[in-house]
């Protein structure tokens, strides 16, 4: 039991790597979030190695509000058509290779980066690999690429908490996070009044 | 008071204020008339120095003030940068009205400068990524004003600006404590290698440069202009507040020719580029990625010169994409976009706007007489002493000229045979008239600003040496 215990951050580690790879995945945006959402309860997890817990829901806090707000705008626009089968496919296979440039990029970085954990290092990467992927990937709506902004942003947090316990700091990314969905949120505000002009 | 409080919270109070104003005319007005006081301020009103009022009573203006712990720091050797930022800031929100802007873009451009003021004002400078960031993240509203559709442009542009901040944070923390002291080798390449590269996206350097043209086609023509110029112009001063801080940095020949490099080979590139398109924003776009071209270029020569040239850029760069915005703004109104398709024969019956968009891309292109010809004169003969340099920034003007020459042949060559009008509403023909005359005016007379370029390279007391 101990064991497993002490164990418990990679399979934090895991746990993000899997909901980011959903964000990637996923076609509905009520998925989309609510793995977005659980890819930030992880990293607050991972953070938490740092920074003592109340710092560490800052990360919490930020990610949910953001979460909230690109909910919030999003269901004023009703829902998506899916998308296709083999585009799904495709950033499948393309979440699956991040996994591999996790393992290879991790070590290096704890070395550069001496304070990181080996689970933080690879959780930060793979967060970091799949938030690019994801803004690379599906580059035309919003809500797209701001959720991959913010899990690029997640991933960082997780790697930026082993560095840096400034007070501010944590604060100001937290504020980051939240304009970030903010300016994603009026966003896709307009890209459905833009529509319904366009008609 | 202190000096952060008069040019950092005094213009962003000024920016929520006008957000409230509901007619463009009045809320750039306002504007331009509070950014003209701030810049007469900087001019005449000396930082950490007595200033006497009436008899015994004076005042002092501190440079520091202290926010959460951290500092804004303004000394008076920011006052030259302080007073020609603001000055071209008066310039460009007055032809706000004239572009026929939303309101709302006049209080947003003020907080918009104003937080990258900050960001270059902020110790320790760590936290001026985030600044930047929020900058590009209150610029959203002002590239895509309501009930406009938000292209891939826009996207990508806050792409680029969120993950050059994480590079920047990383440097930061790496960084510290070298300032004066040699770090390892490992450690210093890392460094450069990260700073580059953070760098280049926030600038959009090559080959991160293309959410300029993008961001350039999809939106109005004036607000990209604003926002792409002000973005890069500014975080090339916080580049250079790194090459001033860090003592293996400045001292490193390698970085200055990878600085003369990149810079000629963007300048080539972007003008290429320039001369194959077939939209006016597009072209604008890559005239700004040439802009950032010219200034690393420009840095990269090294030494007071090149810091004064780097900041002499600014007056002819401010003014002639100031009237290149203002014309672009007035044809791609009376038709629907910016292609060269849609504008065809529209020259004959608005002829001050298509000067305007004609000279524009000329003088930057370094045409006599025009704003950036003594700079670009100057650039070319420290060039000189590259074969290579002197090609590249020779095929980028050549490039330039040439998409200049495309849109006149779009704007004047019809197949009706039109007869010449001035059709032009009143304050467009006179702000036009006004921008040209300035444009001309800097041209042949470098010695009224070449003195304040290097009152703003002293700035960089390490750099300049």
């Amino acid at each position: 039991m101990a064991l497993v215990l002490s164990d418990w951050p990679d399979a934090v580690a895991g746990f993000l790597f899997f909901s980011s790879l959903m964000v990637l995945v996923s076609d509905d945006w009520r998925w989309l979030l609510i793995n977005l959402a659980a890819a930030y309860a992880g990293a607050t997890a991972l953070v938490s190695l740092a920074w003592p817990l109340p710092l560490a829901a800052t990360v919490l806090v930020g990610g949910w509000m953001a979460v909230s707000v690109l909910g919030l705008s999003q269901r004023r626009l009703g829902a998506e058509k899916a998308g296709r089968r083999s585009a799904q496919m495709l950033r499948l296979g393309a979440g699956l290779v991040a996994i591999l440039l996790a393992v290879v990029f991790a070590h290096p970085l704890m070395g550069w980066l001496p304070p990181l954990t080996l689970s933080q290092a690879w959780g930060g990467v793979a967060l970091m690999i799949l938030g690019v992927w994801q803004v690379g990937l599906r580059s035309t709506r919003p809500l797209w690429v701001v959720a991959g902004l913010l899990t690029v942003m997640a991933g960082f947090e997780i790697v930026y908490a082993a560095l840096e316990q400034s007070l501010l700091l944590a604060g100001l990314l937290a504020l980051v996070v939240v304009a970030l969905a903010l300016a994603g949120g009026y966003l896709l505000v307009q890209e459905d009044m833009g529509k319904e002009a366009m008609q | 008071m202190s000096a952060p409080m008069i040019w950092v919270v005094t213009p962003a109070v000024m920016a929520v204020a006008l957000l409230m104003v509901r007619r463009t005319r009045t809320a750039a007005r306002l504007g331009a008339t509070g950014a003209t006081v701030l810049a007469l301020l900087a001019w005449r009103a000396p930082i950490d120095q007595p200033i006497p009022l009436v008899g015994d009573w004076g005042v002092r203006i501190a440079p520091r003030m202290h926010v959460l712990g951290r500092q804004l720091v303004l000394t008076d050797a920011a006052r030259p940068w302080l007073t020609w930022l603001f000055l071209g800031m008066a310039v460009w929100l007055l032809g706000a009205a004239v572009a026929r802007m939303e309101p709302t873009f006049v209080g947003l451009a003020l907080g918009f400068v104003t937080i990258l003021v900050a960001a270059v004002a902020i110790r320790p400078f760590v936290y001026a990524a985030l600044l930047v960031e929020t900058a590009a993240l209150i610029a959203v509203p002002l590239l895509v004003p309501p009930e406009t559709y938000p292209g891939r442009g826009v996207l990508r542009f806050l792409t680029f600006q969120t993950v050059g901040m994480l590079f920047i944070l990383l440097v930061g923390w790496m960084l510290v404590g070298t300032e004066t002291g040699l770090p390892g080798s490992a450690l210093v390449l890392r460094g450069e290698v990260l700073l580059g590269v953070g760098f280049a996206l926030l600038l959009g350097v090559f080959p991160f440069h293309s959410w300029m043209p993008m961001l350039a086609e999809e939106i109005h023509p004036y607000a990209a202009a604003f926002v792409l110029l002000t973005v890069t112009s500014v975080v090339a001063i916080l580049g250079v507040g790194f090459l001033e801080r860090y003592t293996w940095l400045r001292q490193s020949p390698q970085v200055f020719w990878g600085l003369q490099a990149l810079g000629g080979g963007m300048v080539a590139i972007g003008g290429i580029l320039a001369a194959f398109q077939r939209h006016a924003g597009r072209v604008l776009g890559y005239a700004v990625m040439m802009e950032v071209g010219w200034s690393l270029f420009a840095l990269g020569g090294g030494g007071p010169q090149g810091v004064a040239l780097f900041f002499a850029l600014w007056a002819g760069r401010a003014v002639l994409f100031a009237l290149w915005a203002t014309a672009l703004s007035g044809l791609g109104r009376r038709r629907d976009g910016l292609t060269y398709r849609s504008l065809r024969g529209l020259g004959t019956e608005f002829p001050l706007l298509t000067w305007g968009a004609v000279l524009a891309p000329l003088g930057l292109a370094g045409m006599p007489w025009l704003g950036s010809f003594p700079t670009r004169l100057a650039l070319w003969q420290a060039a000189a002493t590259s074969g290579w340099m002197l090609l590249a920034l020779t095929v980028g003007s050549i490039g330039l000229i040439a998409s200049g020459c495309r849109l006149l042949g779009a704007l004047v060559v019809d197949e009706q045979d039109r007869p010449w009008e001035v059709k032009e509403h009143f304050d467009e023909g006179g702000w036009m008239v006004f921008l040209l005359s300035l444009a001309v005016l800097i041209g042949p007379f470098p010695q009224w600003w070449w003195k304040y370029a290097q009152a703003m390279a002293r700035w960089f007391p390490h750099l300049v040496r």
